[in-house]
């Protein structure tokens, strides 16, 4: 697909009329602010945390199409360091009876209780009992990981030749059931459940789209088998990263609510947020964000390397370490 | 429709930004208007005592009604008419027991608003009809400054046969985007987003010429905004030799502001042990008022607009502007509710609970008669207390303090030689109250389901009583109509309670 100003598309849509048709610049400039924080969010980590604060239009698929930028920038630039690295195993002798295990085995991907290794071949969980030899991966679940137990078939598992298109590296099986805890969007979860939804693709006319979901793979305690983001709804009492050993690396705030109610509670060296200049609430929020912001250093356009899409405005500081 | 194309429309609008304006030559309410500030420049302070203060906010309404409700006064609907007559009536009293000079400014005042009366608004409803007729219909929309000339304006379209949408500010920008909307009054009534933030291909402003508005509207960030939106007005071309004969009045100065004085005296009072906190002192739709603590950090408030499940929030206190939406108990405090709700969770230990929790803040109380505060609050620090707030620990509203440790340091200090179970009693009371403060929400979500909530829309406040939840429970949803810049010092005990308070009349 060819965008109307000659270069190559970057993302397809639905055009809401049955056909398909090139996304418009303000998506993907908020796919480029994702994959900024991706880039940037252990830079800035070394002089204070930097607070995006952007005020849209609409905020309908903004969070979203950011949090997909940083999913494919942190999996592009994997091997940089995540801010909860998996608790590899590297031999099963290192497993302790008692202890919650995520295998990954030939075949399957299961969350169970490890029990023993029976005659030093055979590994016994609470998932069953399987041969050493077929687990390709193992690591420990830590114990603020609520993850429900259970077993999922690999050859189960839709999605995958949507993920070979979308992907930066030719391994949507590693994406797939690969851990980070560096990305946090807190907002409504009706809402963004919905835009999760949405249908994306490639912009060289692909076969098929493929939800949003597919790339962002928010946490999911009854299908744990990886995931690159955690979504917390901003009703929460207690923020899902207060057990954590360490905060994520950006935070995401969607909508007014989520602002005034997190902005003061988020430690992550990078938080973005976001408002809907037509949402109830707003004035609260901006009045939490100018009280940040007094104790802050404004930082210039200049000092950002991301332009807001046309109709947003932006508003960017750095708290003092 | 895909959500990305249906946000592209919104985009597509936010691009357009070209707010025009159209001004109605209408030297009968420029009149009334200059002869009110002059009044109002002479009465100084007086204006806020009575008998003035009740004409003066009878003038002030009947001038900000006139000019944001275009609707003829002949018309049923309309709601502009009633303050000009409670003005004529509250200055015939008056007459004869004031002073010349202020007699004959009074004399002015009457004499301009019974002049309005008779042109009956006409030219500003006229004028708002002929821009309307501009734009095709099912495309084009008009907007109000509030839901009271809304409802006004659309009674009386329905009178004459015209089927326009009158949308407030919100409801439009949630809404669609349309080709035409016309805006009765100033800018600088409106949310600024209304002008930064399209939701037409062509915004018309329609106001009185006397009402000098901003010429330019800043995004929410206004000035310090690292990329910033700033939109100007297309202002109308001045006829060539034309003069302005008419006083002009800044926008922002007549929009009804509460008489602060008045609401401040009327905030009840309380005995004189309460210990004293800094609060801000916010005017409520229906006429009432509520102290806001600084101190204090949270608040339970509504967004409609939300989804289901997910409209009753959490407000930090020091961001509660005026729109917010409050749920507040009309007897007592949301805490003292949770108190009662909290008792039910605590089972068969309920009452061991208590006692312990009863035994260490009398023992606190007492050495607070005994010691004074200042050096009950030294002697913690010195034995490694890092936060130290006695007034709020031995009051009603607090469980236990926040950290274990502060809790030992203070149990040990009051003599209590095994802290552990008042600690874990600590613990099992903030779980329950916490349990409380969950069921409590989910009943007012449920609550808000059911509800139709348009009187809340309307008058700005509604009650809110959970299914079978003890009447206790009920709470009231107030939109806040105003909040002071100033903080006072105010009994604990008078904050977050909501009261009927003087000067906050004829505000919308």
């Amino acid at each position: 697909m060819t965008a109307v100003s000659g270069r190559p598309a970057v993302f397809t849509v639905e055009d809401g009329h049955g056909g398909r048709c090139e996304a418009p610049t303000w998506f993907v400039d908020w796919v480029r602010l994702g994959a900024y924080a991706a880039l940037s969010r252990l830079a800035v980590a070394r002089r204070g945390q930097v607070v995006l604060a952007v005020s849209a239009p609409i905020r309908a698929m903004a969070a979203v199409a950011a949090a997909y930028g940083f999913c494919w920038q942190h999996y592009r630039s994997a091997g940089a360091a995540s801010a909860c690295p998996p608790e590899l195993v590297r031999t099963l002798d290192g497993l302790e009876t008692g202890e919650k295990v995520w295998l990954r085995l030939l075949d399957r991907v299961l969350v169970g209780t490890y029990f023993q290794i029976q005659h030093g071949n055979r590994i016994r969980t609470s998932g069953g009992t399987f041969q050493t030899r077929v687990v390709q991966e193992a690591r420990r679940v830590p114990a603020w990981v609520d993850a429900e137990d259970g077993h999922w078939l690999i050859s189960e598992m839709t999605g995958l030749p949507f993920l070979q298109e979308m992907l930066p590296r030719n391994d949507p099986l590693a994406f797939v059931t690969s851990w980070s805890w560096d990305l946090v969007v807190v907002g409504s979860l009706v809402r963004l459940s919905a835009e999760l939804a949405e249908p994306i693709g490639p912009g060289n006319s692909p076969p098929e789209l493929g939800a949003l979901r597919e790339i962002v793979r928010p946490f999911d305690r009854c299908h744990p088998v990886g995931w690159q983001s955690v979504v917390m709804s901003a009703h929460r009492d207690e923020p899902v990263w207060a057990d954590w050993p360490k905060y994520p690396g950006v935070t995401i705030l969607d909508g007014a609510y989520a602002v005034s109610r997190w902005l003061e509670e988020c430690h992550s060296p990078l938080v973005i947020a976001i408002l809907d200049r037509a949402e109830a609430g707003l004035d609260s929020a901006v009045s939490v964000l100018e009280q940040g912001r007094m104790y802050a250093e404004p930082l210039a356009a200049g000092d950002v390397f991301w332009r807001p899409p046309a109709g947003c405005e932006l508003l960017a500081y750095r708290s003092r370490p | 429709m895909s959500l990305i194309v249906q946000a592209d429309g919104f985009y597509r609008a936010s691009v357009q930004i070209s707010p025009e304006r159209y001004v109605v030559a209408d030297t009968r309410s420029s009149v009334f208007s200059d002869a009110l500030t002059r009044l109002a420049r002479e009465l100084g302070e007086d204006a806020s005592e009575p008998p003035w203060d009740q004409v003066m906010a009878a003038g002030r309404a009947a001038r900000w009604r006139s000019a944001t409700e275009p609707v003829p006064f002949g018309s049923p609907s309309s709601a502009a008419a009633k303050p000009f007559t409670e003005l004529l009536a509250l200055s015939s009293r008056l007459r004869g027991s004031i002073e010349s000079y202020r007699q004959n400014l009074l004399g002015e005042l009457v004499e301009t608003a019974e002049g309005v009366l008779q042109s009956g608004n006409e030219k500003l409803a006229e004028a708002v009809l002929d821009c309307l007729h501009d734009g095709e219909r099912g495309e084009t929309c008009l907007v109000t400054v509030g839901r009271r000339a809304a409802a006004a304006v659309a009674g009386w379209f329905e009178e004459i046969g015209e089927g326009y949408p009158v949308l407030v500010p919100r409801p439009f920008m949630a809404g669609r985007v349309w080709d035409l909307a016309i805006i009765t009054g100033a800018g600088a009534w409106f949310p600024p987003q209304m002008l930064t933030t399209p939701r037409a291909a062509q915004t018309t402003l329609v106001h009185q010429s006397w009402i000098r508005d901003f010429v330019q509207f800043n995004g929410v960030f206004g000035e310090p905004a690292t990329v910033g939106i700033r939109v100007s007005v297309r202002e109308p071309r001045p006829r060539a030799g034309s003069r302005n004969l008419v006083a002009e009045v800044e926008a922002p100065e007549l929009v009804p502001k509460p008489d602060w004085r008045a609401v401040a005296a009327s905030i009840p009072r309380a005995s004189e042990d309460d210990d004293l906190v800094d609060a801000k002192l916010a005017v409520l739709s229906g006429g009432y008022g509520v102290l806001l603590p600084i101190s204090g950090d949270r608040i339970r408030g509504l967004h409609p607009d939300a989804p289901p499940g997910e409209r009753v929030v959490s407000l930090k206190l020091t961001a509660v502007v005026p729109g917010s939406i409050l749920l507040l108990r009309e007897r007592g405090t949301e805490a003292a509710l949770l108190r009662t709700l909290a008792a039910s969770h605590l089972g068969a230990d309920r009452q061991r609970i208590q006692d312990l929790q009863a035994d260490w803040k009398g023992r606190l109380r007492e050495a607070i008669g005994r010691e004074g505060a200042g050096n009950v609050a030294r002697a913690l620090r010195a034995r490694d207390a890092q936060t130290v707030n006695l007034a709020y620990w031995s009051s009603d509203d607090c469980l236990r303090p926040q950290r274990d440790a502060d809790f030992a340091v203070l149990l040990k200090y009051l003599g209590i030689r095994d802290p552990a179970p008042f600690i874990a009693a600590g613990i099992a009371l903030w779980r329950a109250h916490s349990k409380a403060g969950h069921d409590l929400t989910r009943a007012l979500e449920q609550r808000v389901e059911q509800l139709d909530l348009a009187p809340l829309e309307i008058h700005g406040l509604q009650e809110l009583h959970p299914e079978g939840a003890p009447s206790a429970a009920t709470m009231t949803a107030f939109r806040v109509a105003a909040v002071s810049a100033e903080t006072i010092r105010v009994p604990r005990h008078s904050t977050r309670r909501p009261f009927h308070a003087r000067g906050a009349a004829w505000l919308e």
